[in-house]
Formats: structure tokens, C-alpha cells, sequence
């Protein structure tokens, strides 16, 4: 009933071009109109399933009457599929992990623009041109099946463990943004940085070799956790929360931001270069970075990306506490992203012995 | 005339792709080269991949084989049920690669459901029980669900249009039992026996889904290893692509030289 009559003020603000409610942010109404002089909107890269997009979809729908339409690329095909358009733009915002952004930008495709809450997002997690900007972050931590593990692990030491035999997985550093974020998270939990990161490498090969990693994956791991084949789960905290309070696994599962420390892999947006519909893909932008959207993301347990972001009450409390979140860093991803074919390799020999 | 629609359809869906992929395959950054063949002796990766899928690959071969003749010789005797048996051999072709292998993980997984029981009766430790599907030997396992039914048909076919008066012809000679299925049935059986495990062979080394579900990345089979050149991370695509010449050059060659040695076999018996 709520979401009918919000639709009807919309419909309502639509066909008397009056004041709708409160502006999100100074000038949405100007930019509204411009945007309703433009052909809809093309977002691309936004998997309804990952981050919770389908609700932000739902959400600016509601809010302007302007219906997403997404596609699903993976962010490496994104940027691809920005250049190979290079002429005749057809998406008007681009969504990828944060080192594909830079590409992008290197790349030309990217057109400058600072929407609302710019100047909140840590410089780290921008392009101070507004070429590209993170949008939400997610966080390397531990997902635990009680069913399967009887001893909580704190940290990555405690994994080295005999009592995780053949208990942990992990994705491929060479074919999942994940499985690279997890080696770098590595990397800065046994005190090296991008260009030291032999001891984190060293520390993946020693798991390996006391055999208690399970297996290395692919695709199929979050089915595969909710089956209760994974005891021990390496992965992002969305997936986590997603697990436990989406699929329903509740207190069977244990979430542990390691004691040593981890990093957070924030994803970031651009404005496309010659966009055919720039004004609505301001407006998307913009809803994207304001509160409604933000709340959005953490609704979805995604964690925003302004700092100090205050969570949404009736989710605040399923989240781990800002205390367990102050031990995720935040990284050089552009860099990162540069040392990244040399890193994976350096894994494949090291872990797996592929040389 | 009637050969030109198969004629058509094999240039359209075999060889221009080949052409393509083979084309692409000696191209690194736009140059010339021979260098993605040449990395085959230069990374023991590669080498270590083909040689593992080869040897998968004669494993559920030979396995497949020898508990598909027994079975498909049962179905064809059970007279009355045999219709019954064969469509029930052909469910496993259906399914692809993947659920497959989530069958097998729903079947023997740390959860899985004859693990449980196991666990039950004999007290293992269901991670370390399970822990073998994750590898290549699971693979084995896992392959021969789709493998065997593929021999089955192929030799239900061959035990129907076989000559049973050879074989009382045998006996009435005074032939004993030993002597009649390896002098005559499995020599009359050969070519059936002959085809049916070369395609296990290949199907073996070409097989994706079900490894791409089950095992991680540690096991290297060639059909990994070519994943990893083209996923969404790291994309070699001219490496690929020759790694995929390479696979299929392999099993061509490794199919021919067996059905060769074979049919030589056969023919000095003949004469």
C-alpha cells in the first residue's frame, strides 16, 4: 500500500510538475526535468543480485518514474564493452571493481562528474576529477559453519591450525576479484604492503601445504557454503550476512573479521563519456551516493561508502559492531590493480606450484 | 546433393570455428608468433595439465569399459525390462556437466546423504571422507556417471546384432567357456568395444561442467587450465586458444593411433 501511494505521488508530482517531496539533495527536482526530457536509462554492469541492486532499482523507479534497464557484464568485459562503443555510446553509468574504474579512465570512456556526497568518499576511493568514484565497499572476512567447526578461528594464524584439516575455501586470485582481494588481504595481515607481498603469498603456500584448504573455487562456493560443504569460507561480508540472513542459515553461521587484521574491496562508478542520456545518469548517480541509496546498499548488507555512514536501525544491529570493522584497511586499489598479473602468478607458483 | 545440408553444417558449427580459434591461436599482441605453443615446453603448468587430463582420461576410459560390457550384456538379456533399462541409461546423458556435479556433492559431500549414513554406521569423519571428491580420483568417479551409460548403448547395439550361431557353433566344436569369449564373442564384439571406448577417451578430456562444479582450481586438467586463460581476471585469449588446439590435436591423435592398432590386430586374426 505504501509503495502504491508513494508511486502515485510520483505519478501525481509527474502530471502537475509541482514540488514532490523534500529534495534529496539541492537541485534534484532542476535535474529531474532535464532527465524526463531523455530516453530512459542504461546501467551497466549492476547485477540485480549483487549488492543489493535490484532494490536501488526498485527504489529510483519509485522515486522518479525512470525504469533501469541493467545488463551483467563483470567489470574486465565492462570496460572492454566501453571501448569497443567508444563511438556510439550506448550506457550512460559503468559499474565495476575499483581498479577497473582507473582502467576505464585511462581508457577515455569516462566523463568527469562529482555527484552528491563527493567530497565525503576518502580520497583513496576516487578519481579527484570524479572520473570514477566508490559507490560501496565489502570486506574480506571469515564465514564459519558452527555445524562443522567446533573451535572459532580469530585470525589467519589460528587457520594453520591441524584442527581446520581440509575445512577452508577460497577463490582463484587468477579468475575472481575476490580470490585477488583475499591474497592481498593476506599480504597486509602479515605486515607486508603491494611491494612486499612475499610473506602473504608465503602464508597462502603454508595453508596449502599443511593441507587444511579444501579446496580453491570458482563459482559455485555461496551454494555450496548454504549446503554445509564449507566449514571454513573466505569471502566477502556480503556474502556472509547474505547467507545468514537470506538464505537462512541464522546463528549456524559465525562471522569473524580476522584479529590481525583484513581490507575492504570498494567497487566504483563513472559517468560514461557521451552518454545518451547524461541527465538521468546524473540522477542515478546521485541517488546512488545519496542517503536513501546508501541505506539501500546496507539494507542489503552492503557496507556504504561515506564514512560514518549512519546504518539504517532495523539492520544496524545485524552487522559486526564499527569496532570489528576499524581492523578492514583500505587499499591502494589502483596500484593494487597494477602488481595484480605479477601477484596472481606469483600465487600460482607458490601455492599451487605451477610454473 | 543429400551430402550438401551435413556438408554445410559442419563448416558453419565445426570447421570456421576451428579455423578462427586456430587462426587467433599464433597471434600474441598482434604480431605473429609461435610463442603460445612454445610456452607449452616452457610452463610445466601446460605440460603437467595435458598429461593429467590424459591420464583421467584413460582412467574412466578403461574403467568405464570394463563395467560397461557386463552391464549392456544384462540389459540385453533382460528380455522383458530391456526397454525400461535403456531409457533409464540414457537420463545421465541429459544432464549437463554441473548438476552432475552437484549430484554428487549432494550424494558424498560433507552433507551429503550417503556420507551421513556412513558416518552413522562407521563413524568417519565426514570433511576427511569427503574431502576425495574435491580431487581428481572424485572426478573419476563422478565422470563414470555419464561415461558408462555411453558404453551401455554403444554395446547393447553390438550384442544385438551379434552372431549367437558362431558361438554354438563354438560350443558344439567343444570349446569351454574361457575359450569362447575371448576367441569368439569379444573378437566379434571388437569394433563396438573398439569405438565405444575411444569415446569415452574423449569425452573424458573434453568434459567441463562436471569439474568446473566439483573440483577447484588445484586440480589441473587441461580444461581448467584454459578457464583460467579466459575468465574474468586474467584474459589470454590467444593462449586459449592454443591450448585448445593443442587439447584437440591430442585426443584426435591419441583416438587414431588406438583405433589403428586395433583394427591391425583385427585384420592379421582375419586372414
Amino acid at each position: 500500500m505504501k509503495k502504491f501511494l508513494l508511486a502515485l505521488c510520483g505519478v501525481a508530482f509527474l502530471w502537475c510538475g509541482g514540488a514532490s517531496a523534500a529534495e534529496l539533495y539541492a537541485g534534484e527536482n532542476a535535474l529531474l526535468a532535464e532527465a524526463k526530457k531523455e530516453k530512459g536509462l542504461t546501467s551497466y554492469d549492476t547485477g540485480p543480485t549483487w549488492a543489493n541492486w535490484q532494490a536501488l532499482f526498485e527504489g529510483f523507479q519509485e522515486r522518479y518514474g525512470i525504469e533501469v534497464a541493467y545488463n551483467d557484464l563483470g567489470s574486465g568485459a565492462t570496460v572492454v564493452r566501453l571501448d569497443k562503443e567508444r563511438n556510439n555510446p550506448q550506457g550512460d553509468s559503468a559499474y565495476y571493481f575499483m581498479p577497473s574504474g582507473e582502467a576505464a579512465h585511462q581508457k577515455a570512456v569516462t566523463e568527469p562528474f562529482k555527484p552528491v556526497n563527493f567530497d565525503k568518499i576518502p580520497d583513496i576511493l576516487k578519481d579527484p576529477e570524479g572520473n570514477w568514484f566508490c559507490v560501496h565497499k565489502m570486506t574480506v572476512v571469515f564465514v564459519v559453519n558452527k555445524n562443522l567447526v567446533k573451535e572459532m578461528p580469530k585470525g589467519w594464524n589460528d587457520l594453520l591450525k591441524p584442527a581446520y584439516s581440509k575445512s577452508i575455501v577460497y577463490l582463484d586470485p587468477r579468475t575472481a576479484g575476490i580470490g585477488y582481494a583475499i591474497v592481498l588481504a593476506c599480504v597486509y595481515a602479515q605486515g607486508g604492503d603491494l611491494d612486499h607481498p612475499e610473506a602473504g603469498v608465503e602464508y597462502l603456500a603454508k595453508l596449502q601445504e599443511c593441507g587444511n584448504v579444501r579446496m580453491i573455487e570458482k563459482t559455485t562456493e555461496f551454494d555450496k557454503f548454504v549446503k554445509g560443504e564449507i566449514p571454513v569460507w573466505i569471502t566477502y561480508d556480503a556474502n556472509a550476512y547474505r547467507a545468514r540472513y537470506i538464505a537462512g542459515l541464522g546463528d549456524a553461521v559465525e562471522i569473524v573479521i580476522p584479529s590481525e587484521g583484513t581490507i575492504t574491496s570498494p567497487y566504483a562508478m563513472s559517468l560514461v563519456k557521451g552518454a545518451p542520456n547524461p541527465n538521468t545518469g546524473k540522477l542515478w548517480l546521485n541517488y546512488i551516493l545519496s542517503e536513501e541509496g546508501q541505506g539501500l546498499f546496507a539494507r542489503g548488507f552492503v557496507r556504504p561508502i561515506i564514512p560514518g555512514f549512519k546504518i539504517p536501525e532495523d539492520v544496524a544491529d545485524k552487522f559486526l559492531s564499527d569496532a570489528d570493522y576499524t581492523r578492514a584497511k583500505d587499499v591502494d586499489w589502483v596500484k593494487a590493480a597494477e602488481v595484480q598479473t605479477k601477484l596472481a602468478s606469483l600465487w600460482g607458483s607458490k601455492v599451487l606450484g605451477e610454473d | 546433393m543429400l551430402l550438401l545440408p551435413v556438408a554445410i553444417v559442419l563448416i558453419v558449427f565445426l570447421a570456421w570455428p576451428f579455423a578462427l580459434v586456430l587462426w587467433e591461436s599464433f597471434f600474441v599482441g598482434g604480431q605473429l608468433s609461435l610463442a603460445n605453443y612454445l610456452s607449452l615446453f616452457i610452463r610445466r603448468l601446460y605440460r603437467e595439465s595435458l598429461f593429467t587430463s590424459f591420464i583421467l582420461s584413460v582412467s574412466t576410459a578403461v574403467l568405464g569399459t570394463i563395467i560397461g560390457i557386463p552391464v549392456s550384456y544384462a540389459i540385453y538379456r533382460s528380455r522383458r525390462m530391456k526397454d525400461f533399462f535403456m531409457a533409464l541409461t540414457s537420463v545421465p546423458l541429459t544432464f549437463s556437466g554441473l548438476v552432475v556435479g552437484f549430484a554428487f556433492i549432494v550424494l558424498l559431500g560433507t552433507s551429503g546423504f550417503i556420507t551421513l549414513l556412513l558416518k552413522r554406521f562407521t563413524g568417519i569423519d565426514p570433511l576427511e571422507f569427503s574431502a576425495f571428491l574435491f580431487t581428481w580420483r572424485g572426478l573419476v568417479v563422478a565422470y563414470l556417471y555419464f561415461l558408462i551409460p555411453r558404453m551401455i548403448l554403444t554395446m547393447v547395439v553390438a550384442w544385438s546384432n551379434a552372431d549367437w550361431s558362431l558361438v554354438e557353433a563354438a560350443s558344439s566344436l567343444g570349446a569351454g567357456r574361457f575359450l569362447i569369449l575371448f576367441r569368439v564373442i569379444l573378437p566379434m564384439l571388437g569394433p563396438a568395444i573398439l569405438s565405444g571406448s575411444s569415446l569415452l577417451f574423449a569425452v573424458s578430456m573434453g568434459a567441463f561442467g562436471t569439474a568446473f562444479a566439483l573440483t577447484g582450481t588445484a586440480v589441473k586438467i587441461l580444461p581448467m587450465v584454459i578457464y583460467t586463460q579466459v575468465s574474468d581476471m586474467s584474459s589470454d585469449i590467444a593462449q586459449a586458444d592454443a591450448l585448445a588446439i593443442v587439447l584437440t590435436v591430442a585426443t584426435t591423435f591419441v583416438i587414431m593411433i588406438y583405433e589403428r592398432s586395433f583394427r591391425r590386430a583385427d585384420g592379421a586374426r582375419a586372414s
